[in-house]
């Protein structure tokens, strides 16, 4: 402020010197007597000078120059603003009338951003309320106290709500219920294959389940009426039908594809037979060798027991002893034992692959023996008979080979003679048959019998036990279509039934009935011969549908299964009339067998002679 | 006669141009913001007026701006003068971004 002050001081007196100077000035104009017009102009210049000197002086002590002049607009606006006017050249106005005009409308636009809306109404369909509106009026409740009953009662006046009020009145009313049942934890994926695969579990399951299929698969008729008469006319139909197929056992996973190599019924439970499987060529991944247990008891499809094991299982049977154990041979040359006490399904013992034991095919094993002093006898084809303890099959007990004229015998199946446990038959693919015995000095091959023209494809003792003692009486199948009764008596056929029309591949005795046998062929025949009935013709017959592989009478005589190359298990029931013995049976069968026994003798003599030379009795 | 020289009649190119680079010189790229717009109005007048004095016409001149936003309103403007229309003229400039619509509008009168 205080400079401001001295400034505004100097100004003045500058200004106060400026203002003498042009006084004297003035007076020197005037006194020199200078033009009348120069000072008007002069004057008026002057004024102006002076003016715009004061106004550049003010400005630069920043007071702005007279307001009334400038326009009020914008600060930057002031000091431009009234240069431009005057510094542009003046024109005179009045130059000319102009001729003016309306001009053209300029119009601006801007558009409008359109902003599309609509209208959509929906109206709720008006129905007829069915229900009054409940309204919890607690107030109202309050005052009355909870009275349940009363509540339920005014809850139940309106139907539809009814579910729900069980549920209330359930949870509101008398017992609380432990709040609500604590809810099952759901259990993770571990835990549950942590279960599933526990011990214990899959015991109970296997053990349940079978029950549970035996339960599903009967079809009782429980609506049978004893009373009424339809039944009767069925008598005379199954008179006439000597053999009806009763059922089939296959299984699509475990039969398919796989031929029934060995059969067997178990002696402890009639009911129970096993079928022993070959390799499934189609499923490479399969085990390849199957044994199952079937039922015939229960309706069920599905095998009793399933076991399996790496090499295909050639023969098998159930131990004579032994409840729970199955013995098989297999492809391999293994012994081996399943337990179906255990859930695994693979053999619990087995023999070593060493040339101490087999080393060939196993086509034969049998339990011979009493019940404490028992073996297992296998043979191999290689003519190769071990014998083996139930317990340890890490070695063979005895060793045998059969050999004859010093080469191995190249056995394709064995039988030993009902009770005794030391002489055995054994067909070959030599076209013959042998005798032989385990122990004693001449162990090993005793005699041969020769006959057939074919390998030899099953030999049968004679199973049934009776009165005459028919030990000696062998059957022996070929693959020259023919089947072969022996005598090992005198060491012949007895007689040759050549009814068949191909490989016969397997035949078995009754065990109830000493006449008859069955014989089953390549072309799913199976043939029962009666031999007191007819010894030329089979007294009954039926059909697979497939190659049979294998037959076997069950224990009971009355059934008889055929195992086909499919994989198929034909149960057949037989008629009584046919599978039981009558009661002479046995005196006729020994008849029989005498008048076979000539008349093959007369043939055979009649073939030695040349023919034409003697007469022909 | 003088009033159809060059230097007499209202010329719409070069006032455009001079518009067009007054607009963009003080907006240029901006976006539109409230508070600045008193500011972006008086530059692009003020601009506009002291490049037109400069080309030294014997002219009058009006400059009218105009700056809106973009909101979806719309806007129309019109005028129209009585005037010589061979001497004088106007001239009007829409210019836009992405917030905002400006229009300049010069109108000269000769002297």
């Amino acid at each position: 402020m205080a400079d401001r002050k001295a400034e505004l001081e100097r100004k003045k007196a500058q200004l106060a010197a400026m203002r003498e100077k042009r006084k004297m000035e003035e007076k020197k104009k005037l006194a020199s007597g200078g033009d009348a017009a120069t000072p008007s102009p002069g004057e008026a210049g002057t004024p102006s000078d002076l003016r715009s000197e004061t106004e550049e002086l003010l400005k630069n002590l920043g007071i702005a120059p007279e307001t009334s002049t400038e326009p009020a607009a914008g600060a930057s606006g002031a000091a431009g603003g009234p240069e431009s006017p005057r510094s542009s050249p003046k024109r005179e106005a009045g130059v000319g009338a102009k001729k003016l005009t309306v001009s053209q409308v300029t119009q601006t636009t801007v558009v409008a951003k359109e902003t599309v809306n609509y209208c959509k109404e929906t109206q709720t369909m008006n129905l007829e309320p069915e229900r009054d509106v409940l309204t919890y009026d607690e107030s109202e409740r309050e005052g009355e106290g909870v009275n349940a009953a009363e509540a339920l009662a005014e809850l139940q006046r309106m139907p539809h709500v009814q579910e729900l009020v069980a549920a209330g009145a359930a949870a509101d009313g008398a017992a609380p219920v432990a709040a609500e049942p604590e809810k099952p934890r759901e259990l993770s994926d571990e835990e549950r294959q942590q279960i599933l695969l526990s011990e214990s579990f899959v015991r109970f399951f296997d053990k349940t389940a079978r029950v549970m299929e035996r339960a599903l698969a009967e079809d009782v008729d429980i609506f049978i009426d004893y009373s009424g008469g339809s039944g009767d006319t069925e008598l005379g139909e199954t008179a006439k039908q000597q053999v009806k197929q009763q059922r089939v056992f296959y299984d699509d996973r475990w039969s398919r594809n796989r031929c029934v190599t060995a059969l067997d019924w178990s002696p402890h439970f009639p009911e129970l037979c096993l079928a022993a499987y070959n390799a499934n060529e189609d499923a490479p991944q399969e085990p390849d060798g199957v044994v199952c247990v079937w039922n015939v008891k229960f309706r069920k499809d599905s095998p009793e027991f399933v076991f399996h094991c790496q090499s295909p299982v050639t023969s098998a049977c159930f131990a004579k002893f032994h409840r729970n154990l199955i013995v098989g041979g297999t492809y391999s040359g293994q012994v081996v034992l399943w337990d179906n006490r255990t859930p695994r399904r693979t053999p619990v013992q087995r023999s070593p692959l060493s040339s101490t034991a087999h080393t060939q095919p196993v086509l034969s094993v049998c339990v011979l023996g009493s019940e404490n002093a028992h073996n297992l006898v296998s043979a191999s084809s290689d003519g190769r008979l071990c014998t083996w303890s139930l317990d340890m099959l890490s070695q063979p007990q005895e060793t045998l080979d059969l050999q004859r004229q010093n080469r191995p015998v190249p056995a394709t199946c064995l039988d030993f003679a009902p009770s005794d446990a030391n002489h055995f038959v054994v067909g070959s693919e030599d076209y013959s048959m042998y005798t032989g015995c385990r122990h004693g000095a001449k162990a090993g091959i005793m005699d041969a019998l020769d006959g057939h023209q074919g390998p030899v494809s099953a030999v049968a003792t004679h199973r049934a036990t009776g009165p005459v003692d028919l030990g000696h009486i062998v059957l022996s199948a070929s693959f020259d279509w023919t089947v072969r009764l022996w005598s090992l008596r005198d060491l012949g056929t007895v007689h040759v039934f050549e009814e068949t029309s191909d490989y016969v591949m397997d035949l078995c005795w009754s065990p109830v009935n000493p006449a008859l046998f069955c014989a089953a062929d390549a072309l799913g025949r199976l043939d029962f011969w009666q031999l007191n009935l007819d010894t030329e013709q089979a007294a009954a017959r039926a059909q697979c549908d497939a190659a049979v592989n294998r037959c076997r009478f069950s224990d009971s005589g009355l059934l008889l299964g055929a195992g086909d190359h499919l994989g198929r298990l034909t149960v057949f029931e037989l008629a009584d009339s046919l599978a039981s013995p009558r009661q002479e049976e046995w005196k006729l069968l020994g008849r029989t067998l005498h008048e076979l026994k000539q008349a093959t003798a007369e043939l055979a003599a009649a073939e030695q002679d040349p023919p034409g030379v003697g007469p022909i009795r | 006669m003088d009033d159809l020289s060059e230097e007499n009649t209202f010329s719409v190119d070069e006032v455009s141009q001079i518009i067009k680079e007054g607009v963009e010189t003080c907006i240029g790229t901006s976006q539109f913001q409230q508070n600045k717009v008193n500011q972006w109005t008086s530059s692009i007048i003020e601009h506009c007026l002291n490049q037109l004095t400069k080309l030294g016409k014997p002219f009058k001149y009006v400059a009218n701006c105009v700056i809106m936003q973009k909101n979806g309103a719309g806007l129309h403007t019109a005028s129209s003068c009585y005037w010589d229309n061979q001497t004088d003229g106007s001239c009007t400039i829409k210019w836009e971004n992405k917030t905002m619509h400006v229009i300049v509008t010069v109108f000269g009168l000769a002297i």
